[in-house]
């Protein structure tokens, strides 16, 4: 089950971003730089909330950030808010492609005070061995 | 809104393994050839679907019978496990209660029922552990138990029998997430549906080395389970994930991916010595197996890169943790006979005969050399295996262009000690090289340094020849034991060319050569017998030049 900011993401297509500190790919592609951002949990107790109340995307974000958080000690330095960021290339940025095909990068990102922490994740068409708990 | 997250023992994830397996069988050729339909059994396994009735299972001898069956990987632990031992091998024949079994045993016996393999080899059952000539023989087997087996399962995140394989955990932490997103421009609004998981995620069943890595990693024991198994399904406290040669899933990502770099250099370096060797026994194809054998040009890269994967396994080894100091061998040897069956060197105490220029000169990290020395005898003091702790083998990277041989070493016949049960066999190296006095300077002692080398110009050396009052190195003590002696003998093993080149402020460093070597305490001046008790870098090999060779021996 998803909360309500999750199941309402929603991409604004006429506003493009340039991501001013690009995330290093994962392969030898250029990191991507072009995005459209959505504003989801306002800040941290908000997700962690959401995470408690069951919402899978929330659990999912929760998880990984304690996984990059874990050695930080300063709990004041992280507070939000977090946004969910769909990438797409610099040809599609410049050409004005079809942003809605997939799979695609997803960010979410904490931002902190300190800096931003992200979660990354591929948002794929579904494939028959896909599973899903929820 | 809560949801009841499932653990990793359900029916979904017996399926997810299933198909993962059936995959690996159907299309991964490179991963099928060490796990034949035809793989012998273990002398012993247990019976997960005998005629007893479903809380019981047996142990059966297999008696030369052929069939798929799976492997447990686990760690022991402090509480005490279910074993088989003299006094209970009937009984355990005879049928074992579910309920008597500890709980990772139950949960491997769960599993391999769910996914139909009905035999399963598990150490502490299908070994009789106060047999010392069972466990002797299969200990010796257990190599090709974990590489003939159908599938190990890996009980990764549990530190002894009551921990399980299924760990309790919230699986929507890492199960993908089906989503829908909107796209809206000023001409027109889509949405897609997908669905969202981790790019890469952090997952223990890989943390293979390191301070966070989970138990099951951290045993000696474990090290050749993992390395030789074909196929592997790891439960962590986070999911249950697969490897295999060819690929790695998991709950994550459950279609998995094929990928040709997963494997680290050891594991690809062994995983090709295993096939050839099993193709060898296989097939009988000599003449495959014999270009890896030794003398062959064309196969020399390989075979340097086949010793340098042993030198890192011994590294990783020798952070993992072993409760019984003998079993520094038969832990690791199974890989060992892979690599002695593909490549036909000698193997002895840890080092290759063909590389013992090599496996002679380990040096020791700060974390081992702060350790004192052992106080049971398990190797030769010239072996990596006679130290504490892990070691490294910088000397590896030195280019095999830039590097010459100074001595021949070779392992003697062993003197057997005869006050030991079981008897311990004691091999000696016998050198051929130059030895020449030296004399360490422990610099933690200055009041040692005033005294006796206060009137020698050094830059930091910890060597010195006191005749020729001159620093001339570098000593490295094994442990604490070797750190303050007197005087030490040095072996020179291999000298490395080093070119010149332009220093600051127009001072050049003309090119040179440096000597590694050992260094050996003189236990018996009339029979030459020496002893290990570090390793030294000596600035100038020249320093050796006027001595002549000799022979002499190590033990």
């Amino acid at each position: 089950m998803l909360c309500r900011l999750c199941s309402e993401i929603t991409f604004d297509l006429s506003d493009l971003q340039v991501d001013s500190d690009p995330f290093p790919s994962f392969d030898e592609t250029p990191p991507l730089k072009h995005f459209f951002s959505y504003e989801h949990q306002p800040s941290l107790d908000s997700l962690f909330s959401s995470a408690e109340s069951g919402c899978h995307f929330c659990i999912l974000i929760r998880s990984e950030l304690f996984h990059i958080r874990g050695h930080e000690s300063k709990e004041d330095d992280h507070q939000g808010p977090v946004e969910v960021r769909l990438y797409v290339t610099a040809d599609e940025a410049e050409g004005g492609k079809d942003f809605t095909k997939l799979p695609r990068e997803v960010h979410a990102v904490a931002r902190t005070k300190m800096r931003d922490v992200r979660t990354i994740f591929n948002f794929a068409k579904y494939e028959r061995t896909v599973r899903t708990a929820s | 809104m809560e949801n009841d997250p499932p653990t990793i023992e359900c029916e979904e994830n017996f399926k997810l393994a299933s198909r993962w397996l059936n995959e690996c069988l159907k299309h991964h050729s490179m991963c099928t050839i060490s796990t034949l339909p035809t793989s012998p059994l273990p002398s012993r396994v247990l019976d997960v679907n005998s005629q007893l009735t479903p809380s019981k299972l047996a142990l059966v001898s297999s008696k030369g019978r052929h069939g798929p069956y799976l492997t447990l990987s686990h760690v022991w632990g402090k509480i005490q496990i279910i074993t088989t031992t003299k006094a209970t091998l009937s009984q355990r024949l005879a049928g074992i209660e579910l309920a008597d079994l500890s709980r990772t045993f139950r949960h491997a016996v769960r599993f391999a029922r769910a996914i139909n393999v009905r035999y399963i080899w598990i150490d502490s059952l299908c070994i009789v552990q106060d047999d010392l000539k069972d466990w002797e023989a299969e200990s010796q087997k257990m190599g090709e138990y974990y590489t003939n087996s159908l599938l190990t399962v890996a009980a990764v995140g549990s530190s002894d029998g009551n921990g399980g394989l299924f760990l309790e955990r919230n699986a929507l932490e890492v199960t993908p997430c089906s989503m829908k997103m909107r796209f809206e421009s000023n001409s027109a609004c889509h949405t897609v549906r997908g669905f969202l998981r981790f790019i890469t995620s952090w997952d223990p069943a890989l943390q293979v080395d390191g301070y966070h890595r989970p138990p099951l990693w951290q045993r000696a024991w474990v090290l050749q389970e993992r390395l030789l198994s074909s196929r592997m399904i790891m439960c962590s406290g986070l999911q249950m994930s697969w490897k295999c040669r060819m690929g790695e899933a998991s709950e994550n990502c459950p279609e998995g991916e094929v990928k040709e770099t997963h494997l680290s250099q050891e594991e690809a370096a062994l995983w090709n010595v295993l096939i050839e060797s099993h193709q060898e026994g296989v097939n009988g194809d000599q003449d495959k197996v014999s270009q890896w054998k030794l003398g062959k040009q064309v196969e020399k890269d390989e075979l340097l890169s086949l010793y340098d994967a042993w030198y890192d396994l011994v590294m990783l080894y020798g952070k993992c943790g072993l409760t019984k100091e003998s079993d520094i061998f038969p832990a690791i040897s199974g890989i060992a006979s892979a690599i002695h069956k593909a490549t036909g060197d000698r193997y002895l105490e840890g080092l290759w005969q063909n590389d013992t220029h090599r496996g002679l000169l380990w040096g020791v990290p700060d974390s081992a050399a702060a350790k004192p020395d052992l106080r049971e005898y398990r190797a030769p003091s010239w072996s990596w295996a006679s130290l504490r702790g892990t070691c490294t083998f910088h000397v590896r990277q030195i280019s095999q262009a830039r590097m010459k041989v100074e001595a021949k070493a070779e392992v003697s016949a062993p003197e057997i000690s005869t006050h030991t049960l079981p008897q311990i066999f004691r091999y000696k190296l016998e050198v051929r090289g130059k030895v020449k006095r030296a004399h360490p300077m422990d610099r933690s002692w200055e009041m040692e340094e005033e005294d006796i080398f206060k009137d020698i110009p050094h830059d930091h050396e910890t060597l010195f020849d006191l005749e020729e009052k001159e620093a001339i190195g570098w000593y490295f003590a094994d442990n604490v034991d070797k750190k303050c002696l007197p005087e030490i003998w040095c072996c020179l093993i291999l000298t490395e060319e080093q070119p010149g080149r332009v220093g600051e402020e127009d001072e050049d460093i003309p090119p040179r050569i440096e000597g590694r070597g050992i260094a050996l305490l003189l236990l018996d001046r009339e029979r030459r017998i020496y002893m290990r008790v570090g390793s030294v870098w000596i600035r100038d090999a020249g320093w050796c030049e006027s001595c002549a060779k000799e022979t002499f021996s190590i033990i």
